[in-house]
């Protein structure tokens, strides 16, 4: 995987919602486009659209008008099944609620997605070694609810690595943790991004935080703007 | 971590949610099992009452109303023995036997404990050892009854009061050889043979006390005596109407051997040898039956006779009385149409050849009344006296004419007038020339005056030289198939287990009664399930956002369920067995109406209880199914929000479908109003029905849509109690559509099933009811006579009498599918006059049916009412594609009856049975003499019937007011009724259970909401009296939706019976229906709000 290869590339993006007495719009031709191993923070405040922007990157939500592409391959043109494939294969999130299977423990809950692939042995190391980095091996046999807040979301951030992601999208990842969960949290991204080579997207309306995954970017009014 | 792990643990987790799915798929599996169960149970009863009537008999001969000998039993069996299928050695070997069956009357005799105990419809049956060598296996041997000895059954002994050792009266109606009504026929109306026997033993079913052919469920009264004993009481020595064969033997090797065993003396024939040389074949039962004279006449040269007593034949100037005249023997050149003269009337009349005479006669008609034809014939040739001593020492034998001394005595089922019966030369006549006829034609001739539906042909002579009476016999034999003159072997075993295989099916009917349960179990669950799947938003969303197809998270949550539907399955069958023996505990103990009292027996048939569990499993699996895609459709973003709930509105194009649904919905309540009010004649009962169920579905669409608008609209201005509940209860829509739904049916159905139930009245005095405006109808034992004027005392304006053939009763009073239902012979154009039993303007039409020409000879006839037609017979009424009965005639034929209508009430007194017209009747049973029904109009319904009873006592009278009668048909339906609101009743209990589970859920998942409220200042109560009107709301709008609707169905009952609908007893029922909701959500709230933690807001 190049550096310089284009991963991510959002074109005129536009969304809406249903809303009386007419459509809400939350994004504006939003142009945007990350390399693969690259760094992205988005900044605005709440109710801007930032999770939505974030849905779309992510294939969990379909433009309006505009493209998405990720790989080069429009997201519009692909079925439920291709996009499920590849938010599986290419793409990890990491929620501002864990969204934790609460039957599951830690390790369990880290498997999910590689269950849904083929190489499911290999899966469990894999899932060990993530359990290990994030620094809950120990944990691995805990349910979400024996855990804190900030163990949960280290839990999702291995769920989300557990394929190999080329993209990691964490939407508010800090938004429900104190200040320390939060900086342990964040440098663990960090470290996880240099050690796989691979892209992040942040959103998030903690300016701290943001200027960590920098370049930043503003979402404002529905359009987005580079900050410098 | 496999997927095996993470649906054990999803189970566990979510126990509460399966716990709930458990509880669902138990009672609609229980419910659907149980049915089931009920219906193998029933269908089984009717197997073993089926083998306990039949015993080890395969197959019978019903001969009906004529009687061969006895000893035909003996030939047959010899036959079998030839044929090697039974050995010589075995002794009392079941094979064939030979019984005597009457209809009879029972009482006990004066000076009994019991004394004036009497029973009208008895089977007497004259047996003799080789009867009970059919009785079931394993049967319990009695003694055979000696003379003067009876075995009853235990439903006799009951009605009786009898115990062995007891005395009582036995009264038959004696059987005669000769048709009742047929001319020349004595035929006394309402002989009985009387006599007192003593009861040896009481047969339990296990000694085939229940033997019958009929099938029926019903305990049959049985009266078991000795053979010989019943023939000699009833001038039928040595004669039987039934032989009953072991199933053991073939049915195709039985008609072989009665074909190779059966003579003519067997079966009433008889050869006379006249010294001139000339053989005459004779028939006991006056008539020859066509096929036997084809058979004569094939087997040699016979000529048919026939002998009639005319009422008068005169000239001009003189006339002579009751002639004996014989057609048949006229010399061969006698021209068509005339007549040759003996010497005596020659000169009694001043006769010659070429002279005209008048010849009057009475023609029977099928009403038993006589209608008298004249015609004129020109003489052909005067016959001296000598000439006829053949025909003298010839005359057939005529009970009442033969054997009197003098003419008054005459007693010959023609109307005679007393005053020419004293004729002094006829009287001359009859002392020296006895029954030799004064006057002869062709036969052709004769037969075209005198035949009657009762034959045409007396006697077959043969005059060929050396003819001899072994051979004519064995050339009948050889030319005869004995089939066509009926003895036929009818495989009434086939018969039976047919009959019981198309029986009603109570498994159908139960389910059907138990829809609303398990429906209320299914919408329950899905209700739990749709509730649990959105508290599990999350799971599915990041389930979906790590990249499960929503197919694979589809799977995942049916293959969680699975487990617990099997489960489910599994203790529900085991249940609806428990369910299954409360239903028959309920039908034997408080319901034997709606199984006609048959004793009910729990049977197990495994195949059905994985049917029931497995289509249980599958209805739940389908609800699941479908909450699970309506779930996995959502985004995984709205999913990951928790974002379940209406929260944001719908698109208007979303709402397009109900919309059209309403449209269409309102579109069919217009319909079905006007036709309920303007368009439906005489029965708008339905349309109104419809009309309420159509007002029902359009509130519950409309309810939805109010709600989907709802959220659609801007929050108003200032925020009221009532917007906040109403808001919430379109955030929930598919709940609070739900709930109204259950709660609307529920009512819907029981109001409106308990106002029918109510309202059912029966009046009887209009003639388009279903009493046709006879408000007694009286059934005999014993025939009498239609030729009265009077018959039962009544002008004939107010007695409708009815011929009867005792078929099988295919009302709801047998749970059997009749074969050969019941038979009443009518006179159409006597009921059309009376615009009975049909509206005015459709009477006449209805009633002509029953004379409409159909091909083939087939026999119209209506269907007895609307029940029979739709549930006895399930038969199509039509008078081309009506569906077809074959009936065996009384002379061998077999005759197709096609139902061409029915009469157009739910309930007549004719219920389980089928109309033919008279004419066709007697054509179809000319033995079947004289009538056994009546329709009666009186204006003292009561007074009438207990004057019949006590008036015809001897007769075997049954009369009753027709109120009466039609109640105890409506008893059926009813006790389905009562059944169907009781199983409906636990549906609305479950329904209420579940509206408690739901509103306790939803609360439990808005406690944080609720904390909130009190965090900003609401005051607790204030909080819980808002949660407590939401549910209130809830519930009570599906009530009153399913009341409005129920009010709507039940109009027309209320307008036609206002006081017997009962209405307090409904308004209570609807109170406590309003009382168990309201306590259900009172509890509820108080339960889930009694104290509202505020840490509730800091729970995630």
């Amino acid at each position: 995987m190049s550096q310089n290869t284009l991963l991510l590339e959002l074109t005129g993006v536009v969304k809406e919602y249903p809303a009386s007495p007419e459509p809400l719009r939350v994004l504006h031709g939003i142009d945007f486009s990350l390399d693969a191993g690259e760094c992205a923070a988005i900044l605005g405040p709440s109710g801007c659209g930032k999770s939505t922007l974030l849905n779309v990157m992510g294939s969990l939500d379909l433009p309006d008008a505009g493209t998405t592409r990720i790989r080069g391959n429009d997201i519009a043109a692909m079925n439920a099944a291709e996009l499920a494939r590849l938010r599986n294969h290419e793409i990890g999130f990491v929620f501002q609620l864990h969204h934790l299977l609460p039957q599951c423990t830690a390790l369990e809950n880290v498997l999910i997605p590689a269950m849904v692939h083929e190489h499911r042995d290999r899966a469990r190391e894999q899932a060990l070694r993530l359990l290990e980095r994030v620094g809950l091996r120990e944990r691995r046999h805990h349910r979400p609810g024996e855990l804190s807040g900030g163990e949960r979301q280290r839990v999702a951030v291995a769920r989300a690595l557990i394929n190999n992601p080329a993209l990691l999208l964490a939407d508010e990842p800090t938004g429900a943790l104190n200040e320390e969960a939060a900086t342990e949290l964040a440098d663990l991204l960090l470290e996880l991004r240099r050690e796989r080579n691979m892209a992040i997207v942040v959103v998030t309306h903690a300016r701290d935080l943001a200027e960590r995954f920098a370049p930043l970017y503003q979402l404002h009014g529905g359009r987005l703007e580079r900050r410098e | 971590m496999t997927l095996v792990t993470l649906i054990a643990q999803g189970i566990r987790y979510h126990r509460r949610l399966y716990l709930g799915l458990l509880a669902g798929v138990v009672i609609a599996c229980a419910a659907l099992t149980g049915a089931l169960a009920v219906g193998d149970s029933v269908r089984q009863t009717l197997f073993w009452i089926a083998e306990a009537r039949l015993g080890a008999v395969g197959h019978a001969l019903d001969w009906g109303n004529r009687y061969f000998d006895a000893a035909l039993a003996t030939a047959v069996d010899a036959a079998l023995v030839e044929t090697g299928h039974i050995e010589m050695s075995e002794t009392a070997h079941p094979g064939i036997a030979a019984v005597f069956a009457l209809r009879g009357m029972a009482e006990t005799s004066p000076g009994h404990a019991q004394s004036g105990r009497r029973l009208n419809r008895a089977y007497v049956y004259g047996v003799d050892a080789g009867f009970w060598t059919l009785a079931p296996e394993g049967a319990a041997v009695v003694a055979p009854p000696g003379p003067q000895e009876a075995l009853i059954n235990e439903s006799v002994a009951r009605t009786l009061g009898l115990a062995a050792g007891d005395d009582m009266l036995l009264r038959l109606v004696r059987p005669s050889a000769m048709p009742l009504e047929a001319p020349l026929s004595r035929g006394d109306e309402g002989d009985t043979a009387v006599a007192r026997v003593r009861v040896a033993a009481v047969l339990s079913e296990a000694q085939w006390g229940r033997f019958s052919l009929v099938t029926d469920q019903a305990m049959p009264a049985n009266i078991f005596v000795d053979q010989a004993w019943l023939g000699h009481l009833t001038g039928m020595i040595g004669k039987a109407n039934l032989l009953l064969a072991s199933d053991a033997i073939d049915g195709d090797l039985l008609q072989d051997c009665i074909a190779a065993a059966w003579k003519p003396e067997h079966v009433g024939y008889r050869f006379r040898e006249h010294p001139s040389g000339i053989i005459q074949l004779e028939s006991e039962r006056l008539f020859i039956e066509s096929a036997v004279t084809e058979a004569a006449q094939r087997a040699g040269d016979a000529r048919p006779l026939l002998h009639y007593l005319v009422n008068e034949i005169r000239t001009k100037e003189h006339a002579t009385p009751y002639s004996f005249v014989t057609a048949g023997i006229a010399p061969d050149d006698t021209p068509d149409g005339a007549v040759c003269v003996n010497q005596w009337l020659a000169d009694a009349l001043d006769l010659g050849s070429g002279d005209t005479v008048t010849i009057t006669w009475n023609e029977p008609l099928p009403s038993g009344e006589f209608k008298e034809h004249t015609t004129e014939a020109q003489v052909h040739q005067v016959v001296p006296m000598a000439a006829l001593q053949v025909e003298r020492d010839l005359t057939l034998d005529f009970p009442g004419l033969s054997d009197v001394d003098t003419c008054r005595d005459w007693d010959i089922g023609l109307p005679l007038d007393e005053e020419k019966l004293q004729d002094e030369e006829n009287e001359a006549y009859w002392n020296e020339y006895r029954q030799t006829p004064k006057l002869t034609t062709s036969f052709e001739t004769g037969s075209r005056w005198w035949g009657s539906r009762f034959g045409t042909v007396m006697a077959l002579r043969f005059t060929e030289k050396n003819a001899d009476v072994d051979e004519l016999s064995r050339a009948l034999r050889e030319t005869l198939d004995p089939a066509v003159i009926g003895l036929t072997f009818m495989p009434v075993r086939e018969n039976a287990r047919r009959a019981v295989e198309q029986a009603m099916d109570f498994g159908g009917l139960f389910i059907g009664m138990s829809m609303f349960l398990i429906a209320a179990a299914l919408t329950l669950l899905a209700l739990l399930y749709a509730h649990g799947l959105q508290t599990r938003a999350n799971e599915i969303g990041a389930l979906l956002a790590v990249g499960w197809t929503p197919r694979r998270v589809r799977a995942w949550l049916l293959l969680e369920s699975l487990p617990v539907i099997l489960c489910g399955s599994v203790v529900g069958a085991v249940g609806g067995l428990w369910y299954a023996r409360l239903l028959l505990f309920g039908l034997t103990q408080f319901w034997p109406d709606a199984v006609a009292g048959a004793p009910l027996r729990f049977h197990l048939v495994p195949a059905t209880l994985v049917q029931g569990a497995v289509s249980a499993a599958l209805c739940v699996f389908a609800v699941i199914l479908i909450c699970s895609i309506r779930a996995c459709r959502r985004p995984a973003r709205e999913l990951l929000q928790r974002d379940f709930a209406s929260t944001t509105a719908a698109p208007h194009t979303r709402e397009l479908p109900f919309m059209f649904l309403c449209a269409v919905l309102l579109l069919v309540l217009a319909f079905s109003s006007y036709q309920a009010f303007f368009g439906a004649g005489d029965n708008p009962t339905p349309w109104f029905f419809a009309s309420g169920a159509a007002a029902l579905a359009t509130a519950l669409t409309a309810y939805g849509l109010f709600l989907g608008r709802l959220i659609r609209k801007p929050a108003p201005a200032h925020l009221r109690l009532w917007r906040l509940i109403l808001a919430q209860l379109a955030r929930r829509r598919s709940r609070s559509v739900g709930v109204a739904l259950v709660t609307g049916c529920g009512v819907f159905m029981i109001v409106s099933v308990f106002a029918m139930q109510a309202a059912m009245t029966f009046d009887v005095a209009q003639p388009a009811s279903g009493a046709g405006g006879f408000t007694v109808f009286a059934s005999l034992t014993t025939p009498v006579r239609g030729s009265d004027d009077t018959p039962l005392g009544f002008s004939r304006d107010s007695v409708v009498p009815l011929r009867v053939w005792d078929g099988d009763d295919a009302g709801c009073l047998n749970l059997n599918r009749a074969q050969q239902p019941r038979l009443y012979g009518v006179a159409p154009r006597a009921l059309s006059e009376r615009g009975a039993f049909a509206p005015q303007d459709a009477v006449a039409d209805l009633w002509s049916l029953l004379e409409l020409p159909l091909e083939d000879d087939v026999i119209p006839a209506l269907v007895g009412d609307t029940d029979t037609a739709l549930w006895g017979l399930e038969a199509t009424t039509d008078p081309v594609r009506g569906a077809e009965f074959e009936y065996p005639g009384d002379t061998g034929e077999t005759f197709r009856v096609r139902a061409v209508g029915r009469l157009p009430m739910r309930l007549s007194l004719f219920q389980g049975a089928m109309l033919i017209s008279e004419e066709q009747f007697t054509r179809m049973f000319p033995h079947e003499g004289g009538y056994r029904a009546f329709l009666v109009d009186t204006d003292a319904p009561e007074d009438t019937a207990a004057q019949l009873n006590q008036e015809y006592r001897r007769l075997g009278m049954e009369a009753a007011p027709s109120v009466e009668r039609l109640r105890a048909f409506y008893a059926v339906e009813r006790a389905y009724l009562a059944m169907f609101l009781v199983l409906g009743g636990i549906g609305m209990m479950l329904g209420a259970g579940g509206a408690a589970v739901i509103a306790l859920r939803n609360m439990a998942e808005r406690r944080a909401e609720f904390a909130l409220l009190v965090a900003v200042g609401y005051e607790p109560r204030l909080v819980r009296r808002m949660a407590l009107l939401e549910n209130v709301f809830l519930v009570v709008l599906g009530i009153l939706f399913g009341l409005t609707a129920a009010a709507i169905a039940v109009i027309p009952l209320l307008m036609q019976a206002p006081t017997a609908a009962n209405v307090s007893a409904l308004a209570v029922m609807i109170l406590c229906v309003i009382a168990a909701y309201l306590a259900a959500v009172l509890i509820t709230t108080r339960l889930a709000l009694g104290e509202i933690p505020l840490a509730a807001l800091r729970t995630e």
